[in-house]
């Protein structure tokens, strides 16, 4: 059985007669000890799923799914306190911008004991040496003196690492990062990156890494999905969706990777934005901005389709690029 | 060169500023709030000894001596420094007393004030959908009173008295706070460490009170500043009236009202409590500038 099992997820904004599905039909599971990706541009939804999936939506959007379930118990049934005792718990979160992800107003030392506190019940000295612990196990240096510091006093890279100490502080099943490397520097996200998946192959957690930088998923994840106004449009092993993109959208995003065009040649676009709430196609989300579309794309939706390769939600993978 | 150089990079957290030192370096930096401060300093110091550094009793009457003029000008007498009002009483000692029962008001003023306006804005910051818009249409309500005229219509009602001043200004200023800590308590509540806190399984009391509360506070204590000064005005004002503290109890504006007769002949009754209202008022204001500049790093440095 997955760590994480999610069917038919949707999540709705706004009234009932046109309400804006955030997130559409959404399946996703993920294995204790593995890491998914989960990318796509901005306002494809990826953010929405996980706050959904933790019920921290405030009732602002609807969640509907035919199962939510986290490591065998069902997250939409559950009340909000006993919601929060398995969330806190076993589930964490690393947010993209380190500079607001601690609280200004209390130390570094504070804030991971006040979690070490209310989850496992440590105290005095006990409680000291596992903040320490912690500290030195996300590789900040002068540890100890550094617990007493405000994150203000801090780098970038540095909150990032309180903030993952903070998140693996009781050992959790399942780890989310919310683009933990974007609002860092480029020498600072390789870093980040090789402590986290270190840590979770120490800890033999569930990573779900979101993303828009493919690169990052082709270095550390297993699989990937690819999402695109709220749903999900391809989803595959990561060989597999490098080497052969199903998806044109997929294959769009590939080749937007800064690295794959060479010498002075621009780099490949997608023309257009993500539909919003008044221009949503009746037919393929992506077709006003697929290149390949024809008139069916445009008045019908596709379902996921499984492939040999892998999963995609076009009428026309790219299985044989070269016969189009 | 054998001299072995001594770096402190070794542990570089050791060597931050303590937050009071920051703080205060914010605030000696701006001149005028110092000033302010020495001068409040003064005024708290004179309250809290005021038996021990007023000379008279302020409701004993010199019935020999009655308008008598400040010592330096013509007429006036080395036992009366300030002169004497229209009964003969000391005008320095009524001050002196006088500052006790302002600062008194306007201290519960702003606390019975702050303490509801912060549970109020909180809540509705955190109940976006019913309770916030309830509690805010309200504050809109009470806004749209001028304020002077809603505390008199409340000490009306209630009956003239300093508890009842105080609660009239207590509930004039309450929706300011409210605004405040919602407005910033709702900027708070999309930050990244307050998901993180829900994240990690903090309950609402826990969100408002621990997480997001404290970052409210800079905001708050500046305007608790402001609204401290703008209570001893409101206080003065009710006393003039003739609805606040009732005689023969010295308080500044109620010793206004009452020199107000006065005002042709003897123009230091009037001018004397004036100034020290005056005087008060700016010199909190000051301090609360500077507590502005001392709190708000986005003004920091910037004038």
């Amino acid at each position: 059985m997955s760590l994480l099992e999610i069917n038919n997820l949707s999540v709705l904004f706004g009234a009932d007669p046109h309400p804006f599905p955030a997130v559409e039909g959404l399946d996703l599971s993920v294995d204790q000890g593995e890491i998914v990706g989960i990318a796509g541009e901005s306002g494809s939804g990826k953010s929405v799923t996980m706050m959904a999936m933790m019920g921290l939506l405030d009732g602002q959007g609807r969640i509907v799914a035919d199962k939510l379930q986290f490591d065998g118990k069902d997250l939409l049934t559950l009340s909000s306190r006993e919601r929060r005792k398995i969330v806190g718990k076993d589930i964490s979160m690393i947010f993209q911008d380190p500079m607001t992800a601690l609280n200004p107003s209390y130390t570094v030392g504070y804030q991971i004991m006040e979690v070490l506190k209310v989850h496992q019940h440590l105290h005095g000295a006990a409680l000291k040496q596992r903040a320490l612990a912690l500290m030195e196990m996300v590789e900040i240096p002068a540890a100890a003196s550094r617990l007493s510091s405000y994150p203000h006093q801090l780098s970038g890279g540095m909150s990032q690492r309180v903030a993952i100490a903070m998140a693996i502080a009781c050992k959790p099943k399942l780890l989310i990062a919310d683009e933990p490397t974007t609002a860092l520097d480029v020498t600072i996200q390789a870093q980040i990156m090789s402590l986290l998946v270190d840590l979770q192959k120490m800890h033999n957690m569930a990573l779900i890494l979101i993303t828009h930088d493919l690169a990052v998923v082709a270095e550390v994840a297993q699989r990937l999905a690819v999402m695109y106004a709220g749903q999900v449009v391809e989803q595959g092993s990561v060989p597999e969706i490098f080497r052969h993109p199903l998806h044109p959208y997929t294959e769009a995003l590939l080749s937007s990777i800064p690295e794959h065009s060479k010498g002075a040649r621009r780099l490949q676009t997608l023309q257009g934005i993500v539909p919003g709430h008044y221009d949503r196609p009746k037919g393929c989300l992506l077709a006003p901005r697929c290149p390949y579309a024809v008139e069916r794309c445009r008045v019908e939706r596709p379902e996921l389709e499984t492939y040999p390769q892998g999963a995609a939600r076009c009428f026309f993978p790219l299985l044989d690029k070269e016969a189009r | 060169m054998t001299t072995h150089v001594q770096t402190s990079a070794d542990d570089p957290a050791l060597h931050y500023p303590s937050p009071l030192k920051e703080f205060w370096q914010g605030f000696s930096y701006n001149r005028g709030a110092v000033i302010g401060l020495c001068f409040l300093l003064i005024v708290v110091l004179a309250a809290l000894f005021a038996p021990l550094v007023a000379p008279y009793n302020p409701v004993d009457q010199y019935r020999d001596y009655m308008l008598t003029p400040p010592s330096w000008s013509e007429g006036g007498s080395l036992k009366f420094l300030l002169g004497t009002d229209e009964i003969g009483r000391d005008l320095l000692s009524r001050l002196i007393y006088g500052s006790r029962l302002s600062l008194l008001i306007g201290l519960s003023a702003v606390v019975t004030s702050m303490l509801p306006g912060i549970l109020l804005g909180l809540l509705a910051a955190f109940y976006p959908k019913l309770l916030g818009p309830a509690i805010m249409r309200v504050m809109d309500v009470m806004m749209a009173l001028p304020s002077l005229l809603l505390a008199i219509a409340i000490v009306a009602i209630l009956g003239p008295s300093m508890l009842n001043t105080i609660i009239a200004i207590a509930v004039v200023s309450l929706p300011g706070y409210t605004r405040l800590v919602r407005a910033s308590a709702m900027t708070e509540l999309n930050r990244d460490y307050v998901t993180a806190a829900r994240v990690a399984g903090a309950g609402p009391m826990r969100l408002m009170f621990v997480t997001v509360l404290p970052n409210c506070m800079a905001p708050l204590i500046v305007h608790a500043t402001m609204s401290f000064s703008s209570a001893i005005l409101d206080a003065a004002a009710l006393g003039f009236l003739g609805m606040g503290v009732q005689p023969p109890l010295a308080e500044w504006g109620a010793m206004l009202s009452s020199a107000r007769d006065y005002i042709e002949r003897a123009w230091w009754v009037v001018t004397l409590p004036g100034l020290t209202i005056l005087l008060s008022v700016l010199a909190i204001n000051l301090i609360g500038d500077g507590l502005r500049d001392a709190l708000d790093p986005k003004l920091k440095r910037a004038a």
